[in-house]
């Protein structure tokens, strides 16, 4: 996966390797000091039911990604389930 | 800087100065290599017309790399090897390091 500016990843749809859509991309959670990256913070689709996903929820409902599940990176970001 | 984990957007927007003070910029954009899952570079733009005359021409944007950085607050600041754009010939040596 080449470098790519966050711009162009947000409101990306996120599809589980499994073929589930989960939602779409909100943000990028960081390190500000050291400049590593932590989660994605995806806004989860209606149909999808929480309970069913493995992933983390924060406060507002929106999983959390670890950036390392993260398998490919085109139309889809797809993150390994 | 504590180490708390922040989402890349609170970025966007910033202003940018040298550690001496010098304005350089402002954040448009963040950009990412998710292999190595690191940010490895900030994207500039309203640039300091002062520092950039000679390189850049106006109204274009600059990549600089995010182990520039210095600090993250209500401003960010990044070393100040980015002045040396402004007389780059005087400082020809200096660049070598």
């Amino acid at each position: 996966m080449a470098d790519i500016l966050a711009e162009n990843l947000s409101g990306k749809a996120v599809m589980g390797s499994d073929g589930t859509e989960l939602g779409m991309l909100y943000n990028i959670t960081m390190d500000l000091k050291s400049g590593e990256l932590h989660d994605l913070l995806v806004q989860p689709n209606e149909q999808v039911a929480p309970s069913r996903v493995a992933f983390d929820q924060d406060d507002r409902g929106r999983f959390r990604i670890p950036v390392n599940r993260v398998q490919a990176v085109k139309d889809y970001i797809v993150v390994q389930r | 800087m504590d180490g708390t984990p922040e989402e890349i957007t609170t970025l966007v927007g910033r202003e940018v100065y040298s550690n001496n003070g010098v304005f350089v910029g402002e954040v448009e954009d963040v950009r990412l290599d998710l292999d190595h899952e690191t940010v490895t570079g900030l994207a500039l733009t309203a640039l300091n017309d002062e520092l950039f005359r000679n390189q850049i021409e106006p109204g274009k944007g600059v990549l600089i790399p995010y182990r520039w950085v210095r600090a993250v607050g209500d401003v960010i600041l990044i070393n100040d090897v980015i002045e040396r754009l402004k007389n780059p010939e005087e400082d020809e040596e200096s660049l070598v390091v």
